[in-house]
């Protein structure tokens, strides 16, 4: 009877737990909603959506256009997937099959260590030495450019690794059987390896680009965070993490939640990119 | 025909113990498999055997690989539950219970008949502990009596000499033979009614062999043994009776069983003859 | 032939020194101009000027205790989870089935959810509406939510690993289902989870944007977990951007953080390589 009770006990934990755990996401998308709901409600959807003032504690009247800062947010997470696309995957070729054994080791537990640096400390860097360097190229400095180097910077190393393992499951006996043929190097690259792991790569980018899209302090930092439509790249922008992060300490009311209708729209935009990359991903692998 | 539902946990089932004859009727066996067949999905395994373990007898089941010994093995205590997709048809009681019911207390049919695998298996634990944690699990011994128990555990499967100094180091560092006495050991705690062993020597020297078989043989006087084995003179040392399995079709099939003498000098059945002469399998 | 393959080598190398040349720039700049402000009196002293000057007890304090927030409530909730996880695959129970599906595809869009809506969520929540303000057991919570897929998918594949290995023998032995995931799985998978314990760790140290409005961005030394504190990354955000003068201080406080994660982030690799190894090498039958 005693143990009876604990086996029921230690079931309905379990069960508890994984239901707390699971119910963790409904729960952030929950107050998201309702946080949001009275911006949604007032201000309308295509009237935030589509409007390109963000004016929400200045004078009458106040305007809460998040158009550019979602445009800024996809400019600078698509150029920076752009842009580590190329270095991650050159990296990645180099390490598995030009490298010697022991520089490709060094390599990779490169990419690891960097990929642990907190992006706080990365965005420092871009406003200490890239900020600086922009604004020779040409002034101000804080930039789209800048944003979209950090962030690059900020990405290279996970997906450089997730391209390394993508290129390494690549079964042997293609490879073995490329040198049999006596095919070089770069062509066995270009014929075999890379068509067999195309997938994995693009789920790579996608996941890279949801982390870019999400990323507050680094852009934060260097972006200028000016609310416009970016003309050029060396003109300032604000994205939508940031837009949060720097109005949410004093926002109130209909401001407050126009930041969380922001917030929606940021997981939206994350979860329908970034989550059938995963389950790809996820069959992929079981596979 | 029944199937049971398999609830993949090591427990599952009512714990409310049900009454369980402790001992075995002399005109009954200890085991009584009745028209077992074995399923994985669609394959068959095993098909309608039939078959009588009487008590305190050491019984080998032999034949050659894929014949369903070690599945048939493994219905008895029901570990085929945790195999996905695996169906048992047919009766089969042990100790007066038919452990197919519902009702059974898997717990208890597995304290009651303890299987050793065919290779080591002790739990990443200390080798006391290793003993203590069924013990304690079962309510078998309290505090005072844990020692006791462990030591005599111990000296049945004649391991206490070589590790007394050791109780509390990991049993993974006893060697492959120690390991192996330490989970029949294991299984002995637990106060079985039958011992199930499968291929329990497959892997180990002959000394460690040796000493499993001297054993199986000291053991058969209290409680009854089952042994798959490949090894047929290891079966014909220990085994008071022996039944021959083989295969149909890719699928197994009971071919003879009797006396361990009579299987092996005189066989009823030509493919025994031929398993037996080392003619077949 | 063989010059094409040798320029294309080149290029893949120029790539990879493209990958490897800002980190590097960056290490240095923070270690050369950092390193020397860092000393023991910088550990142990509170910030004065805005942190121009002075060091970063409190701080420090303030981040041990919110990673203590997030280790009590992410280790029982998520070894929970995880457990549950595990039992739940081996069931042929279509319903449990679907449930740990449920939960493993929250899990995946948990982890894809960015960090500062983990702050909005934790400052929705805790901050307001379970009234705990801008405090340390809030950001303690936030980080909790933050890491929990990482800390349960690493636990899950330790405990998947170990339960397959014990399942047999502990069924055999008729133990029961909480004795064989408290005293045989949970134990054998210990390393596993020390690494998912690190790994979670070196990701909350890391974060800034989930806690600027959940912990807030008080520097002085926490009293109790209800004081606002802020976390070495959050101190590097407000020395770069609110404080001029302070970058000197943010390099000091940067190299402290970047070597404790470096420090976590290796033990954490170490103890899964072992786990690994030690699973390969000593296999038990399933």
């Amino acid at each position: 009877m005693y143990r009876q009770l604990i086996e029921r006990g230690f079931s309905t934990g379990l069960s508890v737990c994984a239901a707390a755990v699971g119910l963790t996401v409904l729960g952030i998308v929950v107050f998201l909603g309702i946080e949001s709901w009275p911006a949604w409600q007032r201000i309308g959807p295509t009237a935030m959506l589509g409007a390109v003032q963000w004016n929400p504690v200045g004078p009458e009247p106040q305007q809460y256009g998040l158009a550019p800062m979602l445009v800024g947010t996809l400019a600078v997470a698509v150029g920076a997937t752009l842009c580590a696309a190329p270095i991650g995957l050159a990296t990645a070729l180099y390490a598995t099959f030009y490298a010697s054994p022991r520089v490709s080791w060094l390599i990779l537990r490169c990419m690891e260590v960097f990929s642990g640096i907190p992006s706080v400390v990365i965005g420092f860097w871009g406003l200490v030495c890239v900020v600086p360097w922009v604004a020779q190229l040409h002034p101000p400095g804080p930039s789209l450019l800048a944003g979209v180097l950090v962030l690059a910077v900020m990405i290279v190393p996970l997906f450089a690794l997730v391209a390394a393992t993508a290129v390494r499951s690549v079964p042997l006996d293609l490879i073995q059987a490329a040198h049999a043929v006596g095919l070089s190097r770069w062509r066995m690259i270009c014929r075999i390896v890379l068509p067999a792991a195309r997938q994995d790569m693009i789920n790579g980018m996608v996941l890279q680009f949801g982390r870019a899209a999400g990323e507050t302090m680094a852009v934060l930092m260097v972006c200028g965070n000016v609310v416009q439509m970016p003309g050029t790249v060396f003109d300032p922008i604000r994205t939508l993490t940031s837009n949060i992060a720097l109005e949410m300490a004093y926002a109130v009311g209909l401001h407050r939640s126009a930041l969380f209708a922001g917030g929606l729209v940021l997981m939206i935009l994350v979860g329908v990119v970034v989550l059938p990359a995963r389950w790809r991903g996820a069959s992929h692998a079981t596979r | 025909m029944m199937h049971h539902s398999t609830t993949n946990n090591p427990e599952s089932g009512p714990t409310s113990p049900i009454p369980a004859p402790r001992c075995c009727g002399a005109a009954q066996g200890a085991i009584e498999i009745h028209r077992v067949s074995i399923a994985y999905g669609d394959r068959t395994v095993l098909r309608d055997v039939s078959l009588v373990v009487p008590p305190r007898t050491v019984t080998a089941i032999v034949g050659p690989s894929g014949c369903g010994k070690s599945s048939l093995l493994a219905s008895i205590n029901r570990m085929t539950d945790l195999i996905d997709g695996c169906r048992v048809d047919g009766e089969i009681s042990c100790c007066g219970s038919r452990i197919r019911d519902s009702e059974i207390d898997l717990r208890d049919l597995r304290r009651r008949a303890g299987l050793v695998f065919q290779r080591p298996t002790p739990f990443p634990l200390s080798i006391a502990e290793n003993l203590a944690l069924p013990i304690r699990e079962h309510g078998l011994a309290d505090r005072r009596e844990m020692q006791d128990c462990i030591r005599r555990a111990l000296t049945d499967v004649g391991l206490w000499e070589e590790v007394e100094d050791r109780l509390h180091a990991p049993a993974r560092t006893l060697s492959g033979g120690q390991q192996q006495r330490l989970c029949i050991a294991r299984a002995l705690v637990l106060q079985p009614d039958v011992l199930l062993l499968d291929e329990p020597c497959s892997g180990l020297d002959p000394i460690s062999t040796e000493k499993i078989e001297a054993l199986v043989r000291s053991l058969a006087d209290r409680i009854s043994i089952v042994i798959v084995t490949h090894n047929l003179p290891q079966a014909r040392r220990i085994a008071d009776r022996t039944a021959f399995f083989w295969v149909e079709e890719g699928c197994g099939v009971l071919v003879e069983e009797g006396e361990t003498q009579q299987i092996f000098e005189s066989p009823r059945h030509p493919l025994t003859a031929a398993y037996v002469s080392g003619r077949a399998g | 032939m063989q010059r094409v393959d040798r320029w294309v080598g080149r290029m893949l190398l120029l790539g990879t020194l493209l990958a490897v040349a800002p980190f590097a720039w960056m290490l240095a700049d923070v270690l050369v101009l950092g390193l020397p402000r860092v000393d023991w009196s910088f550990l142990t002293s509170a910030p004065s000027q805005a942190g121009r000057a002075g060091g970063i007890a409190p701080i420090l304090v303030s981040t041990m205790a919110i990673v203590l927030v997030a280790w009590f409530s992410v280790v029982p909730m998520g070894l929970g989870a995880a457990l549950a996880l595990v039992n739940w695959h081996h069931t042929n129970n279509r319903i449990w089935r679907w449930s740990s599906r449920g939960v493993e595809q929250s899990l995946d869009l948990l982890a894809a959810t960015p960090s500062v809506v983990f702050g909005l969520f934790g400052n929705a929540l805790f901050c307001l509406y379970l009234g705990m303000g801008f405090s340390i057991l809030s950001g303690g919570l936030t980080l909790a939510c933050m890491v929990l897929p990482l800390f349960v998918r690493t636990a899950q594949i330790g405990l998947r690993a170990a339960a397959e290995q014990l399942r047999a023998p502990a069924a055999a032995t008729g133990l029961s289902r909480s004795t064989f995931y408290l005293r045989l799985v949970v134990p054998a998978a210990s390393p596993a989870i020390l690494a998912a314990l690190a790994l979670s760790t070196g990701r909350a140290l890391a974060e800034t944007a989930a806690l600027i409005f959940t912990s807030g961005f008080v520097d002085r030394m926490p009293t109790t977990l209800f004081d606002s504190g802020r976390t070495l990354s959050v101190h590097i955000y407000d020395l770069a951007m609110n404080v001029p003068g302070g970058d000197v201080s943010a390099r000091a406080t940067a190299v402290v953080l970047v070597g404790a994660l470096l420090l976590i982030n290796g033990l954490a690799r170490l103890v899964l390589r072992m786990f690994v190894r030690f699973i390969d090498a000593d296999p038990l039958p399933a």
